[in-house]
């Protein structure tokens, strides 16, 4: 853990809308060996409502790392990215695309709005449960997170 | 983008080379008639001249007779018989001549006509005065033009306006014709860059959208086997096995077609370019095989040719690599040879693998067609079925020969 003073899981939102690569990804989670808790976003417009903790969301801390599929439906993932870049509050979340797409216009895109790392989804099961775990590794151990959002 | 058609440029092309023509024509029309009148009327108006002046000469003559020495000197006879002549409206000048050809002036008459503009090119006509089978003089008449030069000039400006019409025909017929081809060609272009376009989307759909329940149904089968590996018993690993199988060998065909599909709506034009470099790039890929397998790839000097560069790559590529994988029990050597003739360039790829029998030379070329299972040689069979695509976007032609158990060597064509 970065911070040692928080004892808690480390705290994933995973913004995707298929259930099928949501359970894929929390499977390889599962794998890893961080203690984490992954919260599930279905769509774009749920994602921004965890995030802003409305609602229901109210008592719920804000994550440590954003997992962002870019095949979103009703808010698609360039306009959630831009948002969360946006807003003061949320700017700091390391967030890293996690999509099915390759294009290239969707890469440009993706970094122009400040998207924090862009990663295609392998259709291999082996090499997605790797990418989770370098995810893991790199993110919530090699990397510095900022302190107290 | 394939090969773009010319829009438009063959009917611009064609007026600009048309309207010299087209005016020349119409030119040639309009001064053809006036001319060709004004010559003859002129030969007629001759002709009527000599004969007036020949009446004159008779008149005249009849007077000589009565005094043939003085008669030079008699000039009021004559003036009787010239006055009678002024009448005649062609004629506008008369005079005579004695036996030196020195003018009697006297004699000469002249009308109102006389010396106008139009008569620049009039008429002279002579015709002697005999007595005694003797010329004792001349007589010269001159004639009016004017006539002949009003029927003229009207002639030339209906014939003008009759040039300008056939020549503005001349130019706007075939211009006509071409406009109308090349509308029709122009709609076959659109129609064309729109069924691309919808092949490209579709080719896109296929890659994307199959691709995601693919996935599912591959992982999800791998999970099985991670999570639960010892419970499912001795034949799941066989049963997963095959499943997972299934679903990459799905992946490859996704993406072979859209490689297939992909030769034409994502070529580019073609280009002059070094057939070397493209060779030492391919060799550069493919070094992982080459070092497993111990191939050695030759190559004689390689010429320039017009062709799309990453599409040489990928038939270089194709080629050598079967070379390399289909190979017997020496290490693979494979050498390439290129020779120019004419416009065209004639390549050849050789190789000492495990041949090719000449009952499947047509089919190895269709798509998805394999010689081997895939336990034997990997791959979906579409390496060759991508090189003819190749080769016949670029206007030429692929074939081979080979021995069963010895070796094979693929020909292909470019343009230099």
């Amino acid at each position: 853990m970065n911070d040692p003073y928080k004892c808690g899981p480390v705290e994933i939102l995973l913004v995707e809308d298929n259930p099928g690569d949501v359970r894929l990804t929390m499977e390889a989670f599962k794998e890893g060996k961080i203690y984490h808790n992954l919260r599930v976003a279905g769509d774009g417009e749920e994602a921004l409502a965890q995030l802003r903790r409305e609602g229901a969301h109210a008592e719920h801390p804000l994550p440590d790392l954003i997992l962002l599929d870019l095949n979103l439906p009703k808010k698609n993932g360039s306009e959630v990215l831009h948002a969360i870049k946006r807003d003061e509050a949320l700017k700091r979340i390391p967030v890293v695309i996690l999509t099915t797409s390759a294009a290239e216009q969707d890469v440009v895109k993706a970094y122009d709005l400040h998207a924090n790392c862009y990663i295609t989804k392998p259709v291999d099961l082996d090499q997605f449960i790797t990418i989770i775990k370098s995810i893991e590794s790199f993110w919530l151990t090699v990397v510095k997170l900022p302190v107290g959002i | 983008m394939p090969e773009e058609l010319q829009k438009r440029s063959i009917s611009q092309q064609l007026s600009h080379r048309l309207l010299p023509v087209a005016a020349s024509i119409g030119l040639l029309i309009a001064l053809l008639f006036p001319a060709t009148y004004y010559w003859l009327e002129h030969r007629t108006l001759r002709h009527t001249a000599n004969i007036y002046a020949q009446i004159l000469a008779e008149e005249v003559e009849e007077l000589v007779f009565n005094e043939p020495d003085l008669w030079k000197y008699q000039t009021y006879k004559y003036i009787e018989i010239l006055q009678d002549f002024k009448t005649v409206n062609e004629i506008t000048e008369m005079a005579l001549q004695d036996e030196k050809g020195k003018e009697i002036t006297e004699l000469s008459q002249t009308t109102a006509n006389a010396g106008k503009w139009w008569n620049w090119n009039a008429p002279v006509e002579s015709w002697p005065i005999t007595y005694n089978n003797r010329q004792v003089g001349k007589v010269i008449l001159k004639v009016s033009e004017r006539t002949v030069f009003v029927k003229s000039a009207v002639i030339l400006s209906v014939s003008l306006v009759i040039g300008i019409g056939l020549a503005l025909l001349a130019y706007r017929f075939p211009l006509r014709v071409v406009w109308k081809v090349e509308g029709e060609l122009d709609k076959t272009i659109d129609k064309l860059s729109r069924s691309n376009t919808e092949l490209e989307q579709f080719a896109y759909i296929a890659s994307h959208d199959l691709q995601e329940p693919l996935r599912m149904v591959s992982s999800y089968v791998k999970l099985l086997a991670r999570r639960y590996q010892e419970q499912l018993g001795p034949e799941a690993d066989e049963y997963i096995g095959f499943a997972v199988d299934g679903a990459s060998r799905m992946q490859t065909l996704i993406n072979d077609l859209l490689t297939y599909s992909r030769v034409n709506t994502r070529g580019k034009e073609l280009a002059r370019i070094d057939s070397g470099r493209v060779l030492r790039d391919v060799v550069q890929n493919l070094k992982l095989a080459i070092e497993e397998q111990g191939a050695e790839i030759t190559h004689d000097t390689l010429p320039t040719v017009t062709a799309d560069y990453s599409q040489l790559g990928q038939l270089f590529q194709n080629l050598i690599g079967n070379a390399i994988k289909f190979h017997g029990d020496a290490p693979p050597r494979v050498h390439i040879t290129a020779e120019k003739q004419g416009d065209e360039c004639f390549f050849s790829v050789r190789d000492n693998g495990i041949g090719i029998s000449a009952e499947h030379y047509e089919r190895i070329f269709q798509i998805f067609q394999r010689l081997h299972t895939r336990t034997e040689y990997p791959g979906s069979g579409i390496g060759l079925a991508v090189c003819k695509k190749i080769i016949e976007r670029h206007g030429g032609r692929i074939w081979l020969t080979s021995t069963e158990g010895s070796g094979t060597t693929f020909y292909f064509t470019l343009a230099a």
